[in-house]
């Protein structure tokens, strides 16, 4: 009995080693998993998806599981205080690296882990790197993609028809405009909430600020700021004019009927796709689906003048980014970005995206194999003239939502162009106050 | 028949606690009506979960300034001041009220004219009560991105109708225009919830009495006499509570006039609920945005407060 029970015992032991042992090597090889919030039904998140696909293809150690919201306001507008705050929020996410989506909060809050050892391999353009660089000296977001706004994309068909041009100044605009109501098509179709109101107003901008004032006006906002840049102001002849051209826009008829009453970008490129407006002004992001569509040919052109010198280093529009959160998993949740930042990462973007991307060591005919000709040469137009931060992009959002609603007012006359400046410089002298 | 009843009316009913409740002791009373606070116990502790203490968040986060990640930072009343000197809370206030009342006296006018219609049984009433109740059920976003069709300017329904049939003079661009943006708003939320003031109305008219309509019919009343004295003094209390009810509800629209024009063109349509949730979602102004809620809290108390003083009625005696 007794040997019996050794034997048993033995056996018992020997299966268990053994059960052990073949366990060890599976449990060895057990992913880590990261959560990746990101937008889905945009040209960003079909690039992350696509990035995310070939990450996880190559890295069975590391797989990235996302998590795709809706490209609304509601979610982003509370994801950094909720679900990024949260203990159990997302190891990593594509995000508004700007101030009107809690960026700069999320560093103060010491939510986000550094990314600086990404930008060491280089491949991003000054503009970007100055960009992300923050105070303490530390870059916290890495950019995707290049975008630049506004465009103006026009309809082929109806300029030839027409025998218009496009346009090289504003009167020419302006003509275009009364020749194309005189035909019967609307003039110049855009979303009245981000179009007319926020990224036509950064085209304006650039094209009536000096470099020095725009350089000026995009921070002086700020307690920060100094008394040589708070020397630059909106009641200035450069800026009040931006508020006059706006108002032109609207009173010599480029604008289309009831523009303030469109909310819905599928409406206005709806208005532009069926051929009942000429002109459809959104940003590069909606190059790839302009054409699309196959009723005719679309061309686009810059709000005139269009500056070819640019107004800083050459970069980009570099909010779209992404972050890590400095949480457990954050060493492999940076392993993963510098996949998504590197070129591999940057070409499985611009092919699940049709986007330009944010690198610009990348070459022309790499990216060409993915780029559809109209995108790839707005790529090429910003990379010779340069892009900016956006006045979005650099503005709280207090600051940025009072300029919505002064423009507003002025587009449907309520206030005066004079007005209006007025209003912004009083915006900035609270914003400097508190 | 009496409009307004005598006030002895209610004491058909015994009271729960006797007229000798304030000699006993607390206890005592208690154990005589502990059964009813249980029963009462579940909705106070979710009132107090969901209403009180939120109410209370908000009035304490209305003294600080808080963006949502950093510590709070106490700023008083601050902004209270700040709203006192704000124009577009000012003009968001004023387009709640007018949103309220038009949206009020629509719905429950509008009702009230199809409850009575139906009510004389005109030949296809049946069909008209459904049709006319049909809106109530489909959900309100969904109502206002298809008016928000409808009023398109360049191809919506309403402008091509009136281009169709020679009026293309009134065609305008609804929801673009200062002047026509929330009129067009409450328009739509008239469509949409006529009927169910309607449906309450047209119950509490089919409860009068035949006998009572023959004693009308006998004196040799009109139709308008039939109204105005049989008909609106018998449901006169359900009137001014499905009026409350609609008050209420307006006061706290969001929804339809988010989706339909996001409070623009220039603020021309901004109610406090859209107000609210720019300050508090696109600025991350919580603190602000809290004293936002806790002066809209306000309003719909003491307009609710008022409203129920002022048109206190009886029950109704048949």
């Amino acid at each position: 009995m007794k040997v019996l029970f050794g034997t048993t015992a033995r056996l018992s032991f020997a299966a268990l080693l053994a059960a052990a042992v073949a366990i060890s090597p599976l449990a060895a090889q057990e992913p880590t998993r990261l959560r990746m919030t990101v937008l889905g039904g945009v040209g960003a998140g079909d690039g992350t998806v696509g990035a995310i696909k070939a990450w996880n293809d190559a890295n069975p150690d590391i797989q990235v599981d996302l998590e795709l919201q809706s490209d609304e306001l509601n979610w982003q507008a509370t994801a950094p205080t909720t679900m990024f705050a949260s203990s159990d929020g997302p190891d990593l996410s594509w995000w508004w690296c700007s101030p009107s989506f809690q960026y700069k909060e999320m560093i103060a809050a010491g939510l986000l882990a550094p990314l600086d050892e990404i930008y060491a391999n280089g491949g991003y353009p000054e503009g970007t790197i100055q960009y992300f660089t923050e105070p303490d000296g530390h870059k916290y977001g890495v950019n995707t993609d290049v975008v630049w706004t506004p465009y103006v994309y026009y309809n082929k068909k109806i300029f030839t028809d027409l025998g218009l041009t496009p346009p090289t100044t504003w009167d020419e605009l302006y003509a275009i405009a009364a020749k194309v109501r005189e035909a019967g098509f609307q003039p110049m179709v855009t979303l009245y909430d981000y179009g007319m109101v926020n990224h036509l107003p950064d085209g304006l901008m650039m094209r009536s600020w000096t470099q020095e004032e725009y350089n000026a006006l995009l921070r002086n906002w700020s307690p920060d700021s100094t008394e040589a840049e708070r020397a630059f102001k909106w009641t200035d002849p450069n800026s009040v004019r931006i508020f006059q051209t706006l108002k032109d826009i609207v009173d010599k008829g480029l604008a289309a009927d009831g523009f303030a009453g469109i909310i819905d970008d599928e409406v206005a490129k709806s208005m532009f796709t069926s051929g009942k407006a000429a002109m459809y002004q959104t940003g590069s992001w909606g190059g790839a689906g302009m054409l699309e569509q196959d009723q005719f040919e679309v061309g686009y052109f810059y709000y005139p003048p269009i500056n070819e010198v640019a107004y800083g280093p050459v970069g980009s529009w570099v909010p779209n980014c992404y972050i890590a959160f400095n949480r457990d998993k954050q060493d492999a949740a940076k392993k993963v970005i510098a996949f998504l930042a590197s070129r591999d990462g940057a070409l499985a973007y611009a092919k699940a995206s049709g986007l330009t991307i944010g690198r610009t060591d990348v070459d022309a005919a790499a990216l060409a194999e993915f780029l559809k000709p109209m995108v790839a040469q707005m790529g090429a137009d910003v990379a010779q003239m340069g892009a900016p931060a956006l006045y979005e992009s650099s503005v709280p959002s207090d600051i940025l939502n009072t300029l919505k609603r002064t423009v507003g007012e002025v587009l449907t006359g309520v206030i005066t162009p004079e007005q209006a400046g007025e209003a912004m410089q009083a915006a900035y002298e609270d914003a400097r106050s508190r | 028949m009496t409009a307004s009843a005598p006030s002895g009316t209610r004491e058909a009913v015994p009271p729960v606690i006797p007229a000798t409740h304030s000699r006993r002791s607390l206890t005592a009373r208690f154990r005589q009506n502990g059964h009813w606070y249980l029963f009462l116990a579940p909705a106070v502790l979710l009132l107090v979960a969901f209403m009180g203490l939120p109410l209370y968040r908000s009035l304490e986060l209305s003294l600080f300034e808080w963006k949502g990640l950093l510590p709070r930072k106490w700023v008083g009343l601050e902004n209270f001041e700040r709203l006192f000197r704000d124009r577009y809370f000012w003009s968001a206030l004023s387009h709640t009220i007018v949103f309220a009342i038009s949206a009020t006296v629509g719905t429950v006018g509008l009702g009230l004219l199809l409850a009575i219609a139906i009510s004389r049984r005109v030949p296809g009433h049946g069909i008209f009560r459904f049709a006319f109740y049909l809106p109530v059920m489909l959900p309100m976003t969904v109502v206002a991105a298809l008016w928000a069709r409808i009023y398109e300017p360049n191809y919506g329904l309403l402008n091509s109708a009136l281009n169709a049939i020679g009026l293309g003079f009134l065609a305008q661009p609804w929801l673009g225009s200062l002047d026509l943006a929330l009129p067009s708003i409450i328009a739509v939320c008239i469509w949409q919830y006529a009927g169910f003031p309607m449906i309450v109305l047209l119950a509490a008219i089919e409860g009068i009495p035949e006998e009572l309509h023959q004693a009308v019919t006998l004196d040799g009343a009109t139709e308008w006499d039939r109204m105005r004295y049989l008909i609106i003094p018998m449901i006169w209390p359900v009137l001014v509570s499905i009026s409350v009810i609609q008050i209420i509800f307006s006061l706290k629209v969001f929804d339809i006039v988010w989706v339909m024009t996001k409070g623009g063109p220039a603020e021309s349509s901004s109610v406090l609920g859209t107000y609210l949730y720019r300050r508090a979602f696109e600025q991350q102004e919580y603190g602000y945005a809290s004293a936002v809620a806790v002066a809209m809290f306000a309003v719909i108390f003491t307009v609710t407060y008022l409203y129920y003083r002022l048109t206190k009625v009886d029950a109704v005696e048949f």
